[in-house]
């Protein structure tokens, strides 16, 4: 009884150590994190790559695809918030330029509503 | 022997209990965390992140703001990830011009080590990943030219350089004699054809590219972008000072006309 007793002890700290590291100690050890994940400003930084290649090829198709790994919902959608973020960032004239052309064009192809910020 | 018993059943226990308690955390049930940086993307979206900076450098040509953006994805070797994937991205068969921009930015980078610019730190605070950059250095290289005829400007059939083996060693050169990185290379032979890009070694020089060739196949190669072709290129036979044969390497300089 007693040795049934310390399996399942030592089964179950030694459990809770392994989901602790994985979880807590380490959680990006393994990670499979998608670019949905990825912080606001990083989010707008390559929502403005995106607009810098679709201001030289002019591919919304291509442009769409490419957001969509921020958002896979409503490419649309990730071209506006990160177009309102680098508004508020600061980001230069020209780069914003690109960036609102950009999410111009896909509010023209597949509109969205913005809910309003808190 | 019983006390031994004892020590292995706790041993299991502890195994048992640490293995799973890894599996589910690290592998079955990862932990999904939110406002990342690039340097915490999966394998994947890491690849996809690099390939869309190399071509948002295609269409600006702003090194600065490439090596910062690079800079997120904590790589050892930011030129060697890009020339490794620009690689798999020719092997996976993925659209040229991906393949193209990411030998490219790897060729500006190389082109800028030796002069040492600096690389920016990763940027992890809450402003702007990438703050305009206005100083951008010039020294980009321009991307390939637009269909323009490349004329064979040399051609050398036997190079018997030991560690020339079996390659076939093409440089492309620009309109002013520079050596011209990211420049697509169309390599057939009966059966097959492959594009590679200059820009990959670019130790050797930013307008280099290399092919290994099988013995006893002929090869035709021209640049992707047209212009002349070079035919029926081999693997030269060669002879070692102790009589031992092998398999040499060719020379090619394209040149635009």
């Amino acid at each position: 009884m007693a040795r049934k007793l310390i399996f399942l002890v030592v089964f179950l700290l030694s459990l809770a150590s392994g989901l602790a590291y994985g979880w807590i100690i380490q959680p990006g050890l393994r990670s499979q994190n998608p670019a949905s994940c990825l912080r606001e400003d990083f989010r707008a930084d390559y929502a403005l790559m995106a607009a810098e290649v679709y201001g030289t090829d002019g591919d919304l198709d291509a442009a769409a695809a490419r957001l969509a790994v921020l958002n896979p919902d409503s490419p649309t959608e990730a071209a506006l918030l990160a177009a309102a973020y680098a508004r508020k960032a600061g980001y230069s004239v020209n780069d914003l330029e690109l960036m609102m052309a950009l999410a111009r064009e896909l509010q023209a192809s597949a509109p969205v509503t913005l809910e309003p910020g808190p | 022997m019983r006390r031994d018993g004892s020590n292995l059943f706790v041993l299991t226990a502890l195994v048992l209990g640490l293995g799973l308690g890894l599996l589910v955390s690290l592998a079955l049930s990862p932990v999904e965390m939110r406002n990342i940086s690039p340097a915490m993307l999966s394998a994947a979206d890491k690849d996809i992140y690099r390939a869309l900076i190399a071509k948002a450098y295609t269409a600006r040509g702003d090194l600065g703001r490439a090596q910062a953006r690079l800079a997120l994805l904590e790589d050892a070797d930011m030129r060697s990830a890009l020339a490794a994937q620009a690689q798999q991205s020719i092997a996976q068969g993925r659209p040229a011009d991906e393949s193209r921009s990411l030998a490219l930015l790897a060729a500006a980078l190389g082109s800028t080590a030796n002069t040492s610019t600096p690389v920016t730190e990763p940027v992890v605070t809450s402003t702007p990943a990438t703050e305009p950059v206005n100083t951008s250095t010039s020294s980009a290289p321009a991307p390939a030219p637009a269909p323009q005829s490349f004329v064979i400007k040399t051609r050398e059939n036997t190079d018997c350089d030991v560690e020339h083996a079996q390659l076939l060693q093409v440089t492309v050169l620009d309109a002013a004699g520079k050596p011209l990185p990211g420049a697509g290379i169309t390599i057939s032979w009966e059966g097959g054809e492959e594009t590679f890009f200059t820009g990959l070694k670019p130790r050797v020089n930013p307008g280099y590219a290399d092919f290994r060739m099988e013995p006893g196949v002929l090869y035709n190669l021209r640049m992707a972008s047209g212009g002349q072709t070079a035919t029926n290129i081999s693997a030269p036979n060669c002879r070692t000072d102790a009589g031992m044969e092998y398999k040499g390497g060719v020379v090619l300089v394209f040149g635009l006309k």
